[in-house]
């Protein structure tokens, strides 16, 4: 609406903005492409210097994927990541329709407390975490991990999904409770499917945020074969130095289906983003 | 998938409170997954990483554990490899908030223009901030390395260097380039955030200043710039927090070295606590880290009050 909001750019401008973002897209895509290079070298030439490989090796993808054990490591990221997304829409999803259509005694403090959790960095729990999960038996476990995933996406997903709530209007869950609706039922039949743009919300954020998780993955799993891709990818870091053709194909590997998802649903991944941080 | 049982079996038990129970009971029950994990993952391991850090603990038993005050407080202070981590925060936290908002509102603006190319940009400045720290940290080591490094090929290529400058391994442009990299994978989010707020710049006070006569900058500034205070400081907030908590990159990168030069609070934690299991201090750490970030959020609510 408002191609105003930039001092509007004259049409003799048009061409220099054009060829000045494509440059830019240059420069920022430069590190990828690095990489895309590396991966395709071999290991000697990845010393040499050389822009482009000069005898490509498309077989690095697969010697990664071997060596690494990718196809576990895939495996692991995506359960706890589908998990702790699933478990994390669901259960922030009643909170916040009990924070917005039925208020209790204390459900703003309780609220406000949720909402400090935004701010808390998970780096800093990493010390009572890993002894609380040892306590619970919940240590090197990929279910513990999730939860864990879960317990710190809670309050930006309930504060999402009770900015949305809250333009739903009290009426008509009152002509659902009339009509004999239990709370639930006027939860996940009535509110659940208007609320599909909320859910997108939340579950990219999670997504996003969960498949990239460093820090606890590091500090919660101990077995490298419950490892999540970006531990695994870690782990190799500063092993051999001469496979570095390797690592650069395993990175181009792991990140390929976050990039997939994107392009088909660019439109939805910004507003997501944009929305999950505009909101607070 | 711990919640979805409970979820389940909330049916029954919900049923019964609309007979007898309050709504005010329904809602509780409804809240509680929330308030249970929230409290059992987030709020009980604050209290007791504050309880650990006024003791001394290994991290193994229980039992060892001793009473120690302000000591492990005390010890950072005239420690200076905090001190140095605490600054190292502090350069990359203030360093990287204000050139992500600068390089962010700029392009921005950019893609606003929707000029031919614009939208391009847009989804390719996006690609980064899709992608873990760990594989952006890996993909600037490979572009910064000594011999081989893409950085080192450019400048030998342009005569401005004839020895390869080890960048991650030297202590004058280690810090530099890990603001660098992580600049380069959050500048597409803050331009994502700002483009949103520009499009909530009011047309009106916009046509009203073209209408005085108004220059571009002089829209640009009175106009534009105060529709977005609020990006700007949620920006600005997500910025510092993030900035404050920094480890994944630096931990792959450079794990804060060399010689301490990139050691963040994040990092220095993790060694004190995981290497050299000295859980008290580690803890304290943290404690510092939490204070910060909760500080920042505090300020910024009176900084909006006061615009």
């Amino acid at each position: 609406m408002s191609e105003l909001a930039l001092p509007a750019a004259p049409r003799k401008f048009r061409p220099a903005l054009t060829i000045g973002s494509l440059l830019l897209s240059i420069v920022v895509l430069t590190p990828v492409l690095w990489i895309f290079s590396l991966s395709l070298k071999t290991s000697r030439e990845t010393l040499r210097p050389g822009l482009l490989p000069t005898d490509p090796q498309p077989g690095n993808y697969v010697e990664a994927w071997n060596r690494y054990g990718l196809g576990q490591l895939f495996l692991n990221s995506a359960m706890v990541t589908v998990g702790s997304v699933i478990v994390t829409v669901m259960v922030s999803m009643s909170a916040a329709y009990a924070f917005t259509k039925i208020p209790f005694k204390g459900s703003e403090a309780l609220f406000s407390l949720l909402l400090l959790g935004v701010v808390i960095p998970p780096s800093a729990l990493v010390v009572p975490l890993l002894i609380e999960m040892r306590y619970l038996g919940l240590y090197d476990n990929r279910a513990g991990l999730a939860l864990v995933y879960v317990a710190f996406g809670l309050p930006i997903s309930t504060l999402v999904f009770r900015g949305f709530f809250a333009t739903i209007p009290g009426e008509l869950v009152e002509a659902a409770r009339l009509d004999g609706c239990t709370e639930l039922q006027i939860l996940w039949r009535i509110i659940a499917p208007m609320a599909k743009g909320a859910i997108a919300t939340v579950v990219i954020l999670m997504f996003l945020a969960n498949w990239n998780e460093f820090i606890l993955a590091l500090v919660l799993l101990r077995n490298a074969g419950g490892f999540t891709l970006t531990l695994g990818i870690n782990a190799q870091l500063g092993q051999y130095t001469s496979d570095y053709h390797l690592i650069a194909a395993a990175s181009m590997i792991a990140a390929l289906p976050v990039f997939l998802v994107y392009l088909v649903l660019q439109r939805q991944f910004e507003r997501g983003v944009a929305e999950g941080a505009l909101k607070s | 998938m711990t919640a979805a049982p409970l979820a389940a079996a909330g049916t029954p038990m919900v049923r019964r409170f609309r007979r007898r129970a309050s709504p005010g009971a329904v809602g509780l029950a409804l809240a509680a997954p929330t308030l249970c994990i929230f409290a059992g993952l987030v709020a009980i391991p604050v209290a007791s990483v504050v309880v650990t850090s006024f003791t001394s603990w290994t991290g193994f038993d229980i039992s060892g554990i001793g009473w120690l005050g302000i000591e492990n407080y005390a010890g950072l202070l005239t420690d200076p490899i905090f001190l140095k981590a605490f600054a190292n925060t502090l350069i990359f936290t203030v360093a990287t908030t204000v050139l992500l908002n600068a390089v962010g509102l700029g392009l921005a603006l950019l893609v606003n223009t929707r000029a031919h190319g614009t939208a391009f940009l847009k989804a390719v400045l996006f690609l980064p901030v899709l992608l873990s720290p760990v594989i952006v940290g890996l993909m600037w080591s490979g572009l910064l390395r000594g011999v081989g490094g893409g950085l080192n090929q450019l400048l030998g290529f342009l005569g401005l260097i004839h020895q390869p400058v080890f960048w991650l391994g030297d202590g004058r442009f280690a810090l530099a380039a890990v603001i660098i990299a992580t600049v380069w994978q959050f500048a597409g989010y803050d331009m994502i955030l700002y483009y949103a707020g520009l499009q909530n710049v009011p047309d009106t006070l916009l046509e009203a200043a073209e209408l005085d006569g108004a220059r571009a900058w002089e829209k640009f500034l009175h106009v534009v710039l105060p529709a977005l205070y609020h990006v700007m400081s949620v920006v600005a907030l997500l910025n510092v927090i993030g900035g404050l908590r920094i480890f994944d990159i630096v931990y792959v990168m450079t794990r804060g070295g060399p010689s301490r030069s990139t050691e963040v609070l994040a990092t220095y934690m993790y060694e004190q606590g995981f290497q050299l299991n000295a859980m008290g201090v580690a803890s304290a750490l943290a404690v510092v880290l939490i204070v910060l970030a909760i500080g920042a959020s505090a300020l910024r609510l009176r900084v909006l009050r006061h615009v």
